[in-house]
């Protein structure tokens, strides 16, 4: 392979024209629908003369030079709502366009802080199942993870019926003495078949929920627990509260002994336990638990770091909120999970201090914009 | 290296065979009624192609794959496919085929990589200058550093679209999502992009503040 510069830079005959050319083909030919007849109307294109073969030659390595940018300035949301280019001119031109004398407010993202955010989070989410039956009678084990925008509705052998949200992962481990499940992250919706003689435990986080026949919703994500009960009731056994000795590290294997102070949670209830949320038993309309089975998310002045944990799980991209003061804005409506791209992208009609930044297809960056000291510049 | 490449002004293929699939069977001579002739006849296309233009099917494919190793890789692949097509008739105008097969192998190629592979990919390319002339890769990040000014230049829709090219690998359409204007743009964005800060590196290595980064050439 020839190194990638070894070209003649010093000609004077490739003139824009010719470059506009070689980019008109080289866009179209990295096309992912070129047809086999576009490309032997670029070669015959490339033959008619060495200037065409250089000019292409030299945006081919133009293009590898390109790939080595690192933390190019992607433009903030701001920029791009007001830029009025439409590239019927050419950038010079655009360049020298008369304008107000207003700096452009350029501003950089703080990278440190984004780095960090990102380290560990390169998971892929491949959606995969396994499961082992043939235990014979009661028992199976499972795991089930569902990948970003994706449900997945299972029916366990005892019945129960399960509703996972995207980017969850859930493991079960069924004995003749219990019926146990760890949610690992994300969501699931747990419509459980009666069976007195196994409980079905739901670890979450720091916690269990007790169930026997009910209907209950259980989100782990950021940490906190948020179980909501549309039917029946649930016990709900936070370790971080009155402490009960075992049950920490305790892998779902045998029921879970009666531990002291655990909280019921009945039908139309909502209790809300991790790290750093104070835990209580409050009303809520379980309508949301219903209106989250058909695609839609609910909030009622919600913390936006939730909405945001919530909205990820619809969104291939990655979600980074920069400043704790977004993530303790509260945060009132609803929206289809199907609209999540679009929610994010209209977050700064709702806070106009919030501005919205896409790094590339993978990262949406929450931060706060700096307001510009007088009236932003428009064109 | 030779830098000779013949660009023969064959005529255009035909339709029907160029919209065909890439991966056919394996036509083995004998196959049909004209046997070993065909297959060594097809053979001896696929040397002569490779040796005009192989140079232009691994810039192609490096373009899209950004690895040399890989590039190298799917254009093998492309030739053993060339081999084995079913349609001896291929041949005659083999050569805007085979960068289809090429461009269809890299384009799954991408498509299957992984997070994880990307990674890799990168750090990959941090070895890649060492068999470069040093002072080559010295040019190489003045200009990758002077292109940095070029794109804060751009108007911001446009350096979007330029950087979810480049280095997202985005496709045109997937852009015009994004930035909600019609395909047409975006690629009018992309040349717009690549014109100018093309001419802006031009101009930059001539006036010689930065490198050319081809130093001592043959």
């Amino acid at each position: 392979m020839e190194r990638a510069m070894d070209r003649d830079i010093n000609t004077p005959e490739i003139g824009d024209e010719l470059r506009r050319e070689a980019a008109v083909w080289f866009e179209r030919i990295h096309s992912d629908d070129v047809s086999t007849e576009e490309l032997a109307e670029w070669q015959r294109w490339v033959a008619t003369s060495p200037a065409h073969q250089r000019a292409f030659k030299d945006l081919e390595d133009f293009w590898r030079i390109a790939e080595k940018l690192e933390e190019p300035a992607w433009p903030t949301s701001f920029e791009l709502d007001v830029d009025t280019y439409d590239a019927s001119t050419p950038i010079e031109a655009w360049r020298q366009r008369p304008r107000p004398q207003a700096r452009r407010d350029r501003r950089y993202l703080h990278w440190p802080a984004l780095a960090a955010a990102f380290v560990g989070a390169a998971a892929c989410v491949a959606a995969y199942l396994f499961v082992f039956r043939g235990f014979g009678g009661s028992t199976e084990v499972a795991v089930f993870q569902t990948a970003s925008r994706e449900h997945r509705e299972v029916v366990l052998k005892d019945g129960s019926q399960l509703l996972l949200g995207a980017k969850t992962s859930i493991s079960i481990n069924f004995s003749d003495e219990a019926r146990n499940v760890v949610v690992d992250s994300g969501e699931a919706y747990f419509d459980v078949a009666k069976d007195k003689a196994r409980p079905f435990i739901v670890r979450a986080g720091t916690g269990t929920i007790t169930a026997t026949g009910t209907a209950f919703n259980v989100e782990y994500v950021e940490g906190r627990v948020d179980v909501i009960v549309s039917e029946g009731s649930v016990e709900v056994l936070d370790i971080n509260l009155p402490a009960s000795s075992d049950s920490a590290g305790q892998e779902g294997a045998g029921p879970m002994a009666p531990a002291p102070q655990p909280t019921r949670v009945e039908a139309g209830q909502r209790f809300v336990y991790g790290a750093t949320t104070v835990s209580e038993v409050k009303a809520v309309d379980t309508a949301r638990v219903l209106a989250a089975r058909k695609g839609r998310l609910e909030y009622l002045g919600e913390p936006l770091k939730f909405v945001v944990a919530d909205v990820g799980r619809y969104t291939d991209r990655q979600l980074v909120i920069t400043d704790p003061a977004i993530e303790e804005m509260l945060y009132t409506g609803v929206f289809l999970e199907s609209e999540a791209d679009d929610w994010l992208a209209s977050l700064p009609d709702t806070y106009p201090q919030v501005e919205v930044v896409r790094l590339g297809d993978k990262r949406v960056v929450l931060q706060l914009r700096a307001l510009p000291a007088g009236a932003p510049h428009v064109e | 290296m030779s830098e000779r490449e013949k660009y023969p002004r064959s005529p255009p293929p035909e339709a029907g065979a160029a919209t065909q699939e890439t991966g056919t069977g394996p036509g083995r001579a004998g196959d049909t009624g004209k046997g070993a002739y065909d297959d060594e006849d097809r053979r001896e296309v696929i040397s002569r192609l490779f040796n005009e233009h192989n140079q232009s099917l691994l810039r192609f494919l490096v373009t899209k794959l950004s690895s040399e190793q890989e590039a190298r890789d799917v254009a093998q692949e492309a030739y053993v496919r060339m081999l084995n097509l079913d349609t001896p008739e291929v041949v005659s105008h083999s050569r805007a085929y085979l960068f289809k097969i090429a461009a269809n192998l890299a384009i799954d190629r991408l498509r299957s990589r992984t997070v994880e592979n990307r990674v890799f990919e990168f750090e990959f390319f941090e070895d890649l200058p060492k068999d470069a002339d040093p002072a080559h890769g010295l040019a190489a990040a003045e200009q990758v550093e002077f292109l940095k000014r070029c794109i804060r230049e751009l108007p911001p829709k446009c350096r979007q679209a330029f950087l979810l090219r480049r280095i997202e690998g985005m496709s045109s359409s997937e852009i015009s999502k994004i930035l909600r204007v019609p395909e047409r743009t975006v690629r009018h964005y992309i040349v717009e992009a690549i014109v100018y800060c093309q001419r802006r590196l031009t101009a930059e290595v001539e006036k010689g503040a930065i490198g050319n980064g081809a130093g001592h050439g043959p």
